[in-house]
């Protein structure tokens, strides 16, 4: 029991002294906190753009429409039916013969008339297929080839190759990028805490002196990097929030046919996302730098 | 208390500090450690809270063979010792109460615990009144009593003082050194190195004297040894 409530108030200690260090170290804890906030805002900036352009290279690929035509003498009720339980199908969408003949005739109007030179309805029946992601696309594809009924699809394959390769790339891309930039910032946190922490070269002789444990002279290094993380973040936040604005816009410029939603669940994704990068690499970074301080010392 | 058997210790850079030493202290002893500047006595303190192990040899603290200790028992051991240094090694940016409650509060006592025990630290070496001050606000002779109040504050069995009038006048020496005189008084076995020839002459206790890093005299009711410093 007496141990537990020892352990409560060292924790208790631990907190106290964490905040009031950052307080004490004054300047030197702001040049961690602005460094911290600096290379997270370069983090968080590419993270999020890459995120984004993958985001925006899946919704062009999920515009993609898998066109039926259906063979003459074939019902088209039956087959849209049955193309709509293929797994990954949304919506299937009977257009007949006739009404796209009328379609096609009003869009052309203008530029030519056809009224004269076809009487004849030359067009099939079709059956507009919209899948759940771009990835579904060519599966559910083939899979409607198969069917009996079905004269020949179209889907833009190479269009929608061309993007599955690019969100690929971007992907792994992003992904690499983002891995040496957290690299980077670490290293830049281990170096700028271990100004603070040979700052308080003292504080943990004393410690040791005194007969305090290798673990818990640890902790009020490890919290004090981990507020110095949440700092770091909490001052890059708003830069991030209006970055990712100004990047959904341009996107939205750019491609004006793609619907590009910058929905607040994923700034508040990104910034929960970095918020746990800066915390850890807080923690990550005092804990190498009291580690080797004290296996140096 | 404390026992040394054939303790050697050189450093990496090949310096024989302490050769072949063996030293039996008892419980509640006062022990001078006297030698030139270069004879190793802050050594053979370091030696004894293991902030430096032994090349050979043991040391026992209370029965314990402190070199075998493992990095996480060490914590028990240093609670046991209290150290004194010429330098004070205090947090500038603490207060004199906080500079003498740190040593309390990493080891999780309670806060009522806590305050009384520091206030009564504070009241031994009579700083009583400066507890909300700064280190940097203290004379030389306060900043060592406060040193003094944080070694004491746990109640070790054992206080290690390295030269810890080295750096104060005559009557401030006196006065550390009636201070130290007290607290063995209460059971505590103390250490002390120093230089101080005078000090040491009218205290007429037992005076080990070390010579290139060798016991070369120990006597019981001594003076500073002639022919040393
Ligand atoms: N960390 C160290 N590394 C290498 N050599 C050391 C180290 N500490 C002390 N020495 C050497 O060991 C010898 C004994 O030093 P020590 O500090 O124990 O002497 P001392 O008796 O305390 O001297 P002083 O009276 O000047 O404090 C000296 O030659 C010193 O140079
Ligand atoms: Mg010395």
């Amino acid at each position: 029991m007496e141990s537990v409530r020892r352990f409560w108030r060292q924790v208790g200690f631990v907190l106290e002294e964490a905040v009031a260090s950052i307080s004490r170290q004054g300047w030197m804890s702001g040049v961690v906190i602005l460094t911290m906030s600096v290379s997270l805002l370069i983090l968080g900036g590419i993270w999020q753009l890459s995120d984004d352009i993958y985001g925006l290279s899946r919704a062009i690929g999920g515009k993609v429409e898998i066109m039926t035509f259906v063979r003459e003498g074939s019902d088209a009720a039956r087959l849209s039916a049955a193309i709509r339980q293929f797994p990954g199908v949304t919506t299937t969408v009977v257009i007949t013969r006739d009404e796209a003949w009328t379609q096609l005739q009003r869009d052309m109007r203008s530029e030519l008339s056809f009224e004269n030179l076809l009487d004849d309805n030359p067009l099939p029946d079709t059956i507009r297929v919209k899948v759940d992601g771009p990835d579904q696309v060519t599966p559910v594809a083939d899979r409607i080839r198969q069917l009996d009924g079905v004269e020949d699809i179209n889907y833009g394959r190479d269009l929608l190759a061309k993007l599955q390769q690019i969100a690929a790339f971007i992907q792994a891309a992003g992904a690499i990028i983002v891995g040496c930039l957290l690299v980077a910032t670490l290293a830049v946190t281990v170096n700028t805490i271990r100004l603070t922490v040979q700052t308080r070269r003292r504080e943990i002789e004393i410690m040791q002196l005194v007969g305090a444990s290798n673990g818990f002279i640890h902790w009020p290094f490890l919290l004090e990097g981990m507020l110095f993380g949440a700092l770091g973040t909490l001052i890059s936040s708003p830069l991030l929030v209006s970055w990712r604005t100004f990047v959904i816009q341009r996107l939205q410029e750019l491609f004006p046919f793609v619907p590009i939603e910058a929905d607040s669940m994923g700034t508040v994704r990104l910034l929960a996302n970095l918020l746990l990068v800066g915390v850890g690499v807080g923690a990550l970074g005092s804990l190498v730098s009291v580690k080797r301080h004290l296996s140096s010392g | 208390m404390i026992r040394l058997k054939q303790v050697s210790k050189i450093y990496p850079s090949g310096v024989r500090a302490v050769t072949g030493a063996n030293l039996d202290v008892e419980k509640g002893e006062f022990v001078f450690l006297v030698g030139l500047s270069g004879a190793g006595k802050s050594t053979l303190l370091k030696l004894m809270y293991r902030a430096e192990t032994a090349t050979s040899g043991s040391v026992l603290v209370s029965g314990t063979d402190i070199g075998r200790l493992s990095r996480g028992q060490l914590p028990v051991l240093r609670r046991r010792i209290g150290v004194v240094f010429q330098d004070y090694k205090l947090l500038p940016q603490r207060t004199v109460f906080e500079n003498v409650a740190f040593a309390l509060k990493v080891l999780g006592t309670s806060r009522s615990e806590v305050d009384k025990r520091t206030r009564s630290a504070l009241d031994l070496v009579n700083l009583r009144e400066y507890s909300d001050l700064m280190p940097g606000q203290l004379s030389g002779g306060q900043q060592q009593r406060v040193c003094l109040a944080r070694a004491i504050v746990n109640t070790p069995p054992l206080l290690l003082c390295d030269e810890p009038t080295g750096n104060l006048d005559p009557d401030t020496s006196w006065d550390i050194m009636r201070l130290l005189t007290r607290i063995n008084q209460h059971g505590t076995t103390v250490l002390v190195a120093t230089h101080n020839k005078h000090i040491v002459d009218s205290m007429r206790r037992r005076v080990v004297a070390l010579d290139g890093g060798r016991i070369v005299q120990d006597i019981a009711r001594g003076g500073y040894p002639v022919g040393v410093g």
